[in-house]
Parts: C-alpha cells; sequence; structure tokens
C-alpha cells in the first residue's frame, strides 16, 4: 500500500501485558479520534464544531442502538420471531375487542359498531389479522382510539415479518458460507500434512547422504534452505492454529501435524548436528532456522491458550524441548 | 545458533520490534501504533496510544487514519485469548 517504514511488534498484546505494561480500555467510538460512517463524497453537512460535540455522541448512541436490535433479532429463531409477530396481532386484536366494549373506540361494520360479545372478538381477531399483512380490506373500519391502535399494529406487524423474512434467507446463506470457510480451512491442512511429510522425508534423505558424505556439502545446504523455508511456511500456520484458533481442528488431523512437526524439527536437529563446524551457513537460512526455532520454542503444553488432551499436549511440549536442543 | 531475529522470512518482508524498543518509541513519540484487532477487542483493551484499524478495514480505512506513508508504523495483533 505503499507504507514504507512498516514495523511488526511479534509480541502483540499479550507479551505487552505480560511485562506488566498497562493497558487502554476505551473504545474507538470514545477515543473521538474516528467516527464512524464518515462522509467520503460531498461537502459535510454538519461543521466539524458540530460533529465533535453532541453530535458524534449521538451518532454513536444511535448506533449502538441499532447494533442492538439487529443483536437481538440476530439472536432469536425465525420461529419464535414468528411466534412474536403473532402474538402482537392477539393483543392488538384484544384491544381492538376493548376498545367495542366501551363503545367509541371499536370497529364498525357496514356501519354498524361491533359489541362487545364473541361474535366482536373474532370480527376483531379477523381485522387485526387484515391490518398486520397490510392488506386492509376495508370492509370492517376503526373508529377512535383502534384508528391509533390500528397504525401502531400494521408498523409494528410489517417490521417484525420483514425480520422473519429475512431470518429464512440469510439461514441458508449463512450455512453455505460457513461450509466453505470449513471446505477450505481442511484443505489448508491437508496441505500442512503433506508438506510436512515432504520436509520430514527430504530431512530424512540428506541426514542419510550428509552422515555417509555422498554429497557435497553445498548441496546439502541449498537442499535444506529450501526444506526449512517450507518448513517455517507450515510452522507458522500451525503455531497460528494454536495461538489463534478459529475453526475447531479435529483431534486427530491436530495430532498428526504436531507429530510431523516433531518429527522434522528433529530431523533439523540431527542434520544440523551432522553439518561440518566449518560449514557457515547463508543468510537466508540462518533466519529460517532462527524463526523456526523462535517460533517452535512458542508451542507447548501450557503456553497456548487452550487446554488439549495429553496427547496433543505431549506432542506440543516434545516440539518446544527440540527447539531449545537446536538453539 | 544466534538469538536475535529482526526479520520475517516471507514477504512482504517486515521487520520486527521488541517490547523494549517499541517502549522508545512510544516514549518519544517516533512511531504511530496500529491495532489490527477488532473493535471489541480495543475496546477491552489496546497498547495506550494506539490506534485502530482492524484487519478487514485496512484497505479501506488505511489511507485515512495513516496520510503518512513515510512515517513509522507499528503494527500489533493478538497472541490473546
Amino acid at each position: 500500500m505503499g507504507y514504507s517504514n512498516v514495523r511488526d511488534y511479534r509480541g502483540g498484546l499479550a507479551e505487552w501485558a505480560e511485562s506488566g505494561e498497562p493497558l487502554e480500555t476505551t473504545s474507538v467510538a470514545e477515543t473521538g479520534t474516528e467516527s464512524p460512517a464518515q462522509p467520503t463524497v460531498g461537502p459535510p453537512l454538519l461543521s466539524e464544531g458540530a460533529l465533535a460535540g453532541t453530535g458524534s455522541a449521538r451518532l454513536t448512541s444511535a448506533q449502538r442502538w441499532n447494533d442492538g436490535v439487529l443483536d437481538l433479532i440476530g439472536r432469536m429463531s425465525t420461529l419464535r420471531l414468528f411466534l412474536i409477530w403473532i402474538g402482537a396481532v392477539l393483543i392488538a386484536s384484544f384491544g381492538y375487542w376493548l376498545g367495542a366494549v366501551t363503545g367509541e373506540h371499536g370497529l364498525v361494520e357496514r356501519g354498524v359498531a361491533l359489541g362487545g360479545d364473541l361474535n366482536g372478538l373474532v370480527e376483531a381477531l379477523y381485522f387485526s389479522f387484515v391490518t398486520a399483512t397490510s392488506v386492509g380490506y376495508g370492509d370492517i373500519v376503526p373508529i377512535g382510539f383502534a384508528r391509533v391502535l390500528a397504525v401502531m399494529e400494521s408498523v409494528a406487524a410489517l417490521l417484525i415479518f420483514g425480520a422473519v423474512v429475512a431470518k429464512f434467507v440469510s439461514h441458508r446463506q449463512d450455512e453455505l458460507v460457513r461450509e466453505i470457510h470449513q471446505v477450505t480451512f481442511d484443505e489448508r491442512l491437508d496441505r500442512v500434512q503433506s508438506n510436512l511429510y515432504m520436509v520430514v522425508s527430504e530431512l530424512t534423505t540428506l541426514i542419510s547422504s550428509c552422515e555417509a558424505e555422498s554429497q557435497p556439502v553445498q548441496h546439502i545446504a541449498t537442499r535444506l534452505e529450501s526444506a526449512v523455508l517450507l518448513f517455517l511456511a507450515e510452522l507458522r500456520t500451525t503455531h497460528g492454529l494454536l495461538h489463534q484458533p478459529r475453526l475447531m481442528v479435529e483431534e486427530g488431523v491436530l495430532s498428526s501435524i504436531l507429530a510431523n512437526l516433531s518429527l522434522a524439527l528433529e530431523g533439523l536437529r540431527q542434520l544440523l548436528a551432522c553439518l561440518p563446524s566449518g560449514f557457515t551457513r547463508s543468510q537466508p537460512l540462518e533466519l529460517a532456522i532462527s524463526n523456526v526455532v523462535r517460533l517452535a520454542e512458542d508451542i507447548c503444553g501450557h503456553c497456548v491458550p487452550h487446554e488439549y488432551t495429553p496427547r496433543l499436549v505431549f506432542w506440543m511440549d516434545r516440539i518446544q524441548a527440540t527447539a531449545r536442543q537446536i538453539r | 545458533m544466534s538469538s536475535q531475529v529482526d526479520i520475517t522470512v516471507t514477504p512482504p518482508e517486515v521487520p520486527e520490534i521488541s517490547l523494549q524498543e517499541l517502549r522508545e518509541r512510544l516514549k518519544s513519540g517516533a512511531a504511530t501504533l496500529v491495532d489490527v484487532l477488532s473493535p471489541e477487542s480495543y475496546a477491552t483493551g489496546h497498547i495506550p496510544g494506539a490506534v485502530s484499524l482492524p484487519l478487514e478495514q485496512v484497505l479501506s480505512r488505511a489511507p485515512e487514519l495513516l496520510p503518512d506513508r513515510n512515517a513509522e508504523i507499528v503494527v500489533y495483533c493478538g497472541k490473546f485469548t
């Protein structure tokens, strides 16, 4: 993006907090350095001063209220929302019926006011549904306060019904997105596994040719460099998987990945020990190895944020121990 | 085996910064600190002085939040549960 002087603080929030430094807890909106949804085109409708004052605070509280309502609807099931809609219709019909009981504020059918009897209740129910679905036949009309109730009912019912329909549509979509995520994720895990297998077999070949001294050291170094770079990439993926898990990994898959990681690391250790002392590592190789060690040392049973089964913890601890040996 | 590592190997190469160096940078005000975690995470806790720029908004909002392309910028994420 054209930024020339960017640096990465790898320790992140965790290291910062562990070192005893304070953390700030103001939210984005409160810092005032940014306001949500700034207009990008056209002149601003309000002056800077107006925005900076109570205006922006109101904006954010409206935003918060909006988010809250959406959240609430999001948590409710479709069936529950539909039942709420039915409930609203029933309550409204009861309201019309009560209005009919008092005489002045009920419903009128062809010039005749409906009474507070059972027939009146059924007619009120009918009118309520006609209003809530915004059909409005007009065979029965409200008078007095029932008009206010009818308007409120049709607005509320329309909104709730809209939410029900939206949920119906988005449910399937959400499912699909989740499925796609899972498939992509599984494919990535497959790639991690096959790459780690390649790293292990390459390292094994290199160890045997190093011990037999059948290849020039420089050849071994080149192949080692390529293998270590691949190893580093997959180690980084696994490290992310353990430290920032977003999707669930099957225990069997994770166990196989960790076992292969441990094997590859052990192979790396043996190969480095086998290489003659006069051998100087190239800079990329040196960097890749130290990055491998640093990442691997970060993998152990108690330094990842989740609890894992003893089998996985065993592999993680072993990875850390081997990394320490290499260092 | 050398113990200090400052460069990650995968492209693009972003130099790393240590905790100690970061403290000095923040004290002198030389660097702009960017929190790429979610706004919720930012609200629960962030390094003092950090600007919130969630990863998914980097492309859309970076030019607005970080207009100076030559300024020193330090980014960080979580390693947090």
